[in-house]
């Protein structure tokens, strides 16, 4: 029992916990500050995950707690993916605390709370665990979802993903106890050396499919897509982009630990489910952003398709494939925050998100303007941005496999999503503005607006270290 | 009759003495018991005195939400500490199990100590007076 193995999580889950307490002893009117103090902290605790201590010598690096938990490169991969995101999304919040009834530092505290789970589910090495660490996530996601319990829409957005994610988690757990019932263990390791032994048998293979059906809820695949542009719409928008770059994240995570430690012996079978799923999110994501009019719906529609690319990685099914992967999920996220941050920017000055609204956005405020063309341009992989390259790497590790429908839809799909999100390009910069009062933007978002800017180039530039990154845990996925 | 079946006879007489007695005292009522009026309100069903039939929509104060909302919380951790309590005296005794089982409910507690915090201080607990923001 080595509780040093799970220091990180202690430490996010103290923070946030500390986050709450001065919330209530602190008598300050303005609580904003709260959302910088749990934001330094997390970068902090980033910090600290680069430590030697934390890193090498087995300190930190090993698996524990009867196997349930596993602490791998990929893991410590993910941490700092979620403690990054988290970081940039407490930021963003704390420029949309006007827009946020009720009390910030609990919105705050709740963040990190997520944070913490997502942080658990990078570690897992059992379904029990995995239960749990999802949970986590997505508890604290219902109260996010209806944090703006005063305007229909985020209610909706709350009702919507209570009922569909309590669906889920009863598919999930409900697969678990087959299971558990035909293996007789609830450990990864457990059921592979049961699948290498036995042939799967049909209850085995319904709890499977169960839990497959659970997780692709979290990825927000096809066919389990149908809650996402209703809630992505309605969610607060630092509480969207937490959704498209955690929330996934942490599905994609216990997606691979899943298939590649407890499935691995199924591995011709799921590729070929992996792969259908792949194809179908790309191309329903993308056929259905095209006629969108919202941005943020627009964006809900693309983060299916997103799903659907990085399946893709995911069924190519060997360590590039995976690495490509883990590349895209960091892109992704400064590419996505980067996008949400211009339109929570916007939030309190635009009516809705319509995309008529964001007409002439380049004479009101042309680094809104650019921030968002950059982080559509990623989206739509245009390089040198870092979503170019990690299609790049998908494409690389599918083209490796040969799978050559799976190709032609990806690029179909490339192809078909240039078409809407140039579209808002153009209203940005081709459409005369319906007014012309220039949009302020505080300092902070300038900044954040700035990290994420530099981040998507800079992946796409410098992408060698990163990838590199990747492949190490990657390959300790896989051995 | 097997012995597994055989245990449960105790049960079975107490199902029969249980529908006995019960009826035994209806009867007993119609038949020794006064007659009074008896009007409709008389034939409703009984439910805690309450009225069997209103709106739907009846109004109370919100405050019994959040009582309510503690109140599973709280109860759940007497539900963890039930299990723990019957275990921790023979567990403590092991050096390798006793500093996790301490530890472990000592996090638990803490954790659920700052939320007990947190609803103090917002003012879940004050009935009468005006809750604090």
């Amino acid at each position: 029992m080595n509780f040093s193995l799970l220091k990180l999580e202690m430490a996010t889950c103290g923070l946030a916990m500390l986050v709450l307490m001065l919330e209530v002893f602190v008598q300050r009117r303005d609580r904003r500050f709260l959302g910088y103090v749990g934001a330094a902290g997390l970068l902090a605790i980033l910090a600290w995950s680069y430590c030697p201590s934390v890193t090498a010598g087995g300190f930190t690096v090993g698996s524990g707690f009867g196997g349930m938990w596993v602490n791998d490169l990929m893991a410590l991969y993910f941490k700092r993916l979620f403690l990054v995101g988290t970081a940039l999304v407490l930021v963003m919040s704390v420029g949309f605390a006007r827009q946020l009834e009720g009390g910030v530092g609990e919105f705050f505290a709740l963040l990190m709370f997520a944070c913490t789970g997502m942080m658990l589910t990078a570690s897992v090495n059992d379904f029990l665990m995995l239960f749990v660490a999802l949970e986590t996530v997505t508890m604290s996601f219902y109260i996010l979802v209806a944090w703006l319990r005063r305007q229909q829409q985020s209610l909706e957005a709350g009702v919507k993903y209570l009922i569909l994610g309590a669906l889920a988690s009863a598919f999930l757990v409900y697969g678990i106890t087959f299971i558990y019932g035909t293996t007789g263990t609830t450990g990864f390791a457990g059921v592979a050396a049961f699948l290498k032994a036995n042939a799967a048998s049909a209850p085995l293979k319904i709890g499977l499919l169960l839990v497959l059906a659970g997780l692709g809820f979290k990825i927000a695949t096809v066919p389990f897509q149908a809650w996402v542009p209703d809630v992505y719409q309605g969610a607060p928008t630092p509480v969207t982009a937490f959704l498209a770059v955690g929330s996934k994240a942490a599905g994609f995570v216990l997606l691979l630990r899943v298939l590649f430690d407890a499935l691995l012996p199924l591995k011709p079978t799921w590729v070929l489910l992996i792969g259908a799923l792949a194809g179908l999110s790309v191309l329903y994501g993308n056929l259905a952003a095209m006629p969108q009019r919202n941005v943020k719906r627009l964006l809900g529609y693309s983060s299916i398709s997103h799903a659907g690319f990085l399946l893709l990685g995911v069924a190519a099914a060997d360590s590039f494939g995976v690495s490509a992967v883990l590349f895209y999920l960091f892109a992704y996220l400064f590419t996505n925050l980067c996008a949400f941050t211009v339109i929570s920017c916007l939030a309190g000055t635009l009516a809705d998100d319509e995309r008529e609204n964001y007409a002439g956005l380049a004479q009101r405020s042309p680094l809104l303007a650019a921030a968002m063309t950059v982080a559509l341009a990623s989206l739509a992989g245009v390089p040198p941005m870092a979503g170019f390259f990690a299609k790049f790497l998908i494409f690389a590790a599918i083209i490796g496999q040969a799978k050559w429908c799976l190709v032609i839809i990806g690029a179909i799909g490339v192809v078909v999503s240039l078409y809407y999100y140039l579209g808002v390009v153009k209203a940005m910069y081709w459409q005369e503005p319906r007014e012309t009062a220039a949009i302020p933007v505080s300092w902070p978002m300038k900044a954040l607006l700035w990290v994420t800017m530099l981040a998507v180039v800079g992946i796409g530039v410098f992408q060698g270290a990163l990838a590199q990154r990747a492949l190490e845990a990657a390959k300790e996925l896989i051995k | 009759m097997s012995p597994e079946f055989s245990q449960y006879i105790p049960i079975g007489m107490l199902i029969v003495i249980a529908i006995a007695f019960s009826a035994g005292l209806l009867v007993m009522s119609t038949l020794m018991g006064q007659k009074g009026r008896r009007p409709a309100i008389k034939d409703t069903a009984y439910e805690c005195g309450m009225l069997p039939i209103t709106p739907a929509h009846g109004r109370f104060s919100v405050k019994f939400y959040v009582v309510a909302m503690l109140f599973v919380l709280f109860d759940i951790e007497v539900v963890f500490l039930y299990p723990w309590a019957v275990v921790f005296k023979s567990l403590l005794k092991d050096p390798q199990t006793g500093p996790l089982i301490f530890t472990s409910m000592l996090t638990f507690i803490g954790i659920l100590f700052v939320g007990f915090i947190y609803a103090l201080k917002k003012g879940a607990f004050d009935w009468g007076t005006r809750a604090k923001q």
